[in-house]
């Protein structure tokens, strides 16, 4: 029984220790002037949200953070899907080799290369763009996704293609009814990842965002940096909901050990 | 030399939640007897065995090791000895080192701590892989490491959880043996659960047979086999035949009032007769024999007997054995099976 | 496999992910790797490195990255081996547990800097329960903007890492081989040190350097609530940014890298090794 109690007294200080500075973020997004040493603030509000539309552009950063997402998501899947697929089941010479150029990127601290990113991008006219932020977030989710398909082909079941081509299939016929099919899990997984990697890049981001495509974690930043603290706070209750429900959904679709070397950095 | 080793299992207990694993199990094990507790997969057995471990914890019922009470006490200060299913050898420890790892524990010098581990190697016949990893060892060579760490400290009790049943089958027969011998010379009280009747009639003194979380019958492997209690134990046994009955005044008869005839004794009611194919005895139809008229519907040839499959006229489906050349019956023969009433365990349904 | 065109056609699958990391990956990193060798007039140098690591504030730098890394390392691992063994327990808040614990790598960074910032403030939560609740001490103590604070932060942000790798080893493990332990007679303190962690060895280097490794190039963090220290990653950033001296900023972003891949590196080597050790054991 002592253990017991000692036990849930560890997971309840355990729980405070992770959810408490996030109550902090929420209360001083909500909070209407919580000054001081008051453990609360006087009362609740919403208008650091309304501040936040007005004087933030909230509406156009959401759709700017949003699309780039999305495009980041699409342009991963385009380039690690097939790669993946030839690196899990077709031989590929030097093949360790290039897995580790590919994992490259994560092993390195993003700001070391977001300098020469920056750079080039600039060069290129590339900053300040959707598609170039989203194509800096793809070098973020590229390797994680590539692991994740890589050990999404290799499981399958050798038999089961054959079985398809026995069945009567071609390749097209093959890669819609039975390798779709049985590789949407990892897909759906190394989707859902690249699209939270894009969404919650910071420090790529800023390098090289520009005053057309500000997203919320470049917002959060600047609104720190000017001092508006309230409004930082409620536009992280923007960007803390998505996290936590694409969170639930990895859990249900992958194990956690499985995440490894994936997330985000920084 | 006083035995030590009695083990008393008094009204034990255990439930996972609204799931009762173990009601009221009682058992008395003398020392140096070898019990075996049998029953299929969930009934029990493991939950009993980690229970007496040390592993688990009653929620009732009291454990009495040669008259000290253990059902607290930790499971390291019950100097008991266990063969795991998984073997679970310590994969960073070479061999000698695995058997040497219960001497270590208990502070026993080096010289004789290598001195012992060397002894319990030799007896299960692996001295010459002492500084071989685990892994190098196949699964009968592991089970026997695993059994040589269980006994080199000369534990009171030896508990062994399924030990053959992660070894092929041509390993097993030969690790049954090497259990049987080894526990013996020891003279160690032993506790084999297992779902196999075969090891457990093979080598136990008693049998203890479980279901549902209960213990059906006690006894020693003849008695079991003979007499089994009911049609759960019956049918555990490996019984090929049975048939359901109403016996009336000592007469059974089937559900189309074919008369059977029983041993005395035989319990009134509806009853379920069981008897071993190799106990039926096959005449052809038509000789004076008396018995249960049916058909040969199947046949096959197992080396050193033949097999056949019986279709009585009620429907009834029977099953028979009998030595090569005794009888030569055809697919499709009529035949009357006799059943010797000696032979029939007749029990409650 | 070999169907389809064979080698031709691997090289077509292959071919989109390795333009788009060259481009994208390697042309900037190069670029990076040039930049540090120019001065501003594109003159062949090694002036940047020498700037940066010729200097006592350079240094400095370097060894606050460094320290703050291993302590929070260390501080990780006490919290992830009671975790991992929790999560190996059934119990009804284990899936509750499970969640918390990625919580703070799955969140934007950001968003967990700004909470542990006003948390720790010296009005925030925590102090007052040191000052007011538990009176340890008089008045407010700083946190924020301290190295032991960013220690603390860095520890909740990326302890998950190792945590992962600890539970996955820890779980993987079979339960009978430390209920052998016992059985043999080992009191549950030597199943801990003769069993348990000899086995969790290599998940432990692996945990502990992939916290490392996170906390090396930890970013957000000290940057909104790391103050005046500035560990490497921050540096580079204000350097670039601030003081638009991307020559330098190059060089010390290279200097940063080298230090990673040497860290993996030898990360790899000695995991090798002792894979190799454990395998030829004879």
């Amino acid at each position: 029984m002592m253990r017991r109690i000692l036990l849930a007294g560890l997971l309840v200080l355990f729980g405070l220790f992770i959810v408490l500075p996030l109550a902090m973020v929420a209360i001083e997004g909500l909070g209407n002037r919580w000054f001081g040493s008051a453990l609360l603030p006087a009362s609740w509000t919403l208008r650091w949200f309304r501040y936040a539309a007005e004087t933030a552009n909230l509406e156009a950063v959401l759709l700017n953070t949003a699309y780039i997402a999305l495009l980041a998501t699409f342009f991963t899947l385009v380039v690690a899907l097939p790669a993946a697929w030839a690196l899990a089941r077709r031989h590929v010479a030097f093949k360790a080799g290039l897995v580790a150029l590919v994992l490259l990127p994560r092993m390195i601290p993003e700001i070391t290369f977001a300098l020469g990113v920056a750079r080039i991008f600039y060069n290129f006219d590339l900053t300040n763009t959707y598609a170039g932020i989203a194509l800096a977030h793809v070098i973020l989710a590229a390797p994680f996704a590539v692991l994740v398909l890589i050990a999404t082909f290799e499981g399958m079941d050798q038999r089961l293609l054959e079985a398809g081509r026995v069945c009567g299939c071609g390749p097209l016929a093959l890669a819609r009814r039975v390798i779709l099919p049985l590789a949407m899990p990892g897909i759906i997984a190394a989707a859902l990842f690249s699209f939270l990697a894009s969404y919650n890049d910071f420090v790529l981001t800023l390098l090289v965002y520009g005053p057309d495509t500000v997203t919320l974690p470049v917002q959060t930043y600047l609104s720190i940096g000017n001092g508006y603290m309230s409004v930082a706070g409620a536009i992280s209750v923007i960007l803390l909901a998505p996290s936590l429900l694409f969170l639930l959904l990895l859990l249900r679709m992958v194990r956690p050990e499985a995440l490894l070397g994936g997330m985000k950095g920084a | 030399m006083t035995m030590t080793g009695h083990l008393e299992i008094e009204g034990i207990a255990k439930s996972w939640g609204k799931l009762a694993a173990l009601s009221d199990i009682t058992l008395d094990i003398a020392a140096g007897r070898f019990v075996s507790l049998l029953g299929p997969s969930g009934c029990g057995k493991t939950t009993l065995l980690r229970l007496v471990a040390g592993s688990l914890a009653p929620d009732s019922g009291r454990l009495v090791l040669d008259g000290r009470e253990i059902t607290r006490l930790p499971t390291h200060r019950r100097n008991m000895g266990m063969v795991f299913q998984s073997f679970a050898l310590f994969p960073h420890l070479s061999v000698a080192e695995n058997v040497a790892f219960p001497l270590r524990v208990r502070g026993v010098g080096r010289a004789e701590r290598e001195r012992r581990a060397a002894e319990a190697l030799a007896m299960v016949h692996l001295a010459a892989y002492a500084g071989a990893s685990p892994r190098q060892l196949s699964g009968g060579q592991q089970q026997r490491v695993g059994l040589a760490r269980a006994i080199v400290y000369r534990p009171t009790v030896l508990l062994l959880d399924e030990p053959l049943s992660n070894l092929d089958t041509a390993l097993r027969e030969e690790m049954r043996l090497e259990i049987g011998e080894v526990t013996h010379r020891l003279g160690i009280t032993a506790i084999y659960v297992t779902h196999d009747q075969r090891e457990a009639l093979a080598l136990s003194d008693e049998i203890a047979v479980m279901r549902a979380g209960r213990i059906v019958q006690v006894g020693t492997p003849t008695d079991i086999h003979r007499r089994p209690a009911d049609a759960f134990v019956a049918g555990f046994l490996g019984y090929a035949n049975a048939l359901p009955l109403t016996v009336a005044g000592g007469v059974g008869r089937l559900a189309d009032g074919t008369v059977v005839g029983l041993p005395p004794g035989a319990p009134e009611g509806t009853a379920v007769a069981f008897m071993h194919a190799s106990d039926v005895v096959l005449r052809a139809a038509g000789s004076d024999a008396v018995g249960l008229a049916c058909e040969v519907t199947e046949l096959a040839f197992m080396g050193e007997r033949m097999e056949f499959a019986l279709r009585h006229v009620s429907g009834l489906r029977l099953k028979a054995a009998a030595p090569i050349g005794a009888s030569v019956f055809a697919r499709g023969d009529r035949v009357t099976a006799e059943l010797p009433p000696e032979r029939l365990v007749v029990v409650p349904p | 496999m070999r169907r389809l065109g064979g080698g031709g056609f691997t090289a077509l699958l292959l071919l989109p992910l390795i333009v788009f990391l060259a481009l994208a990956f390697y042309y900037p990193l190069g670029f990076t790797l040039v930049q540090s060798l120019t001065d501003a007039k594109g003159h062949a140098t090694l002036a940047n490195f020498a700037h940066f690591l010729g200097r006592r504030s350079g240094w400095a730098t370097l060894w606050l990255t460094l320290l703050l890394s291993a302590l929070a390392t260390a501080a990780s691992l006490l919290l992830c081996l009671p975790l991992a063994f929790l999560l190996r327990r059934r119990f009804a808040g284990v899936g509750v547990v499970r969640f918390l614990m990625m919580v703070p790598i799955t969140i934007p960074a950001l968003v967990g800097a700004l909470g542990l910032l006003i948390l720790y403030d010296r009005t925030g939560w925590v102090n007052a329960l040191l000052v007011r609740g538990l009176h340890l001490f008089a008045s407010p103590i700083p946190i924020d903007y301290t190295r032991g604070g960013l220690v603390l932060f860095y520890v909740w942000m990326f302890f998950p890492y190792g945590a992962l790798v600890i539970a996955a080893a820890l779980g993987a493990m079979d339960p009978a081989v430390e209920e052998a332990a016992r059985v043999c007679g080992a009191p549950p303190w030597r199943v801990l040190v003769s069993v348990i962690l000899p086995l969790l060895r290599p998940a432990l280097l692996a945990g502990s350097v992939m916290i490392f490794l996170q906390c090396f190039g930890a970013f957000s963090v000290p940057l909104i609530a790391g103050g005046n220290w500035q560990p490497i990653a921050v540096r580079i950033y204000t350097v670039a940014n601030v003081f638009l001296d991307w020559h330098a900023a190059s060089a010390m972003a290279i200097v940063m890298a080298s230090i990673q891949c040497a860290l993996v590196l030898t990360y790899q080597v000695l995991a090798d090794r002792a894979a190799r050790r454990r395998a030829a054991r004879a």
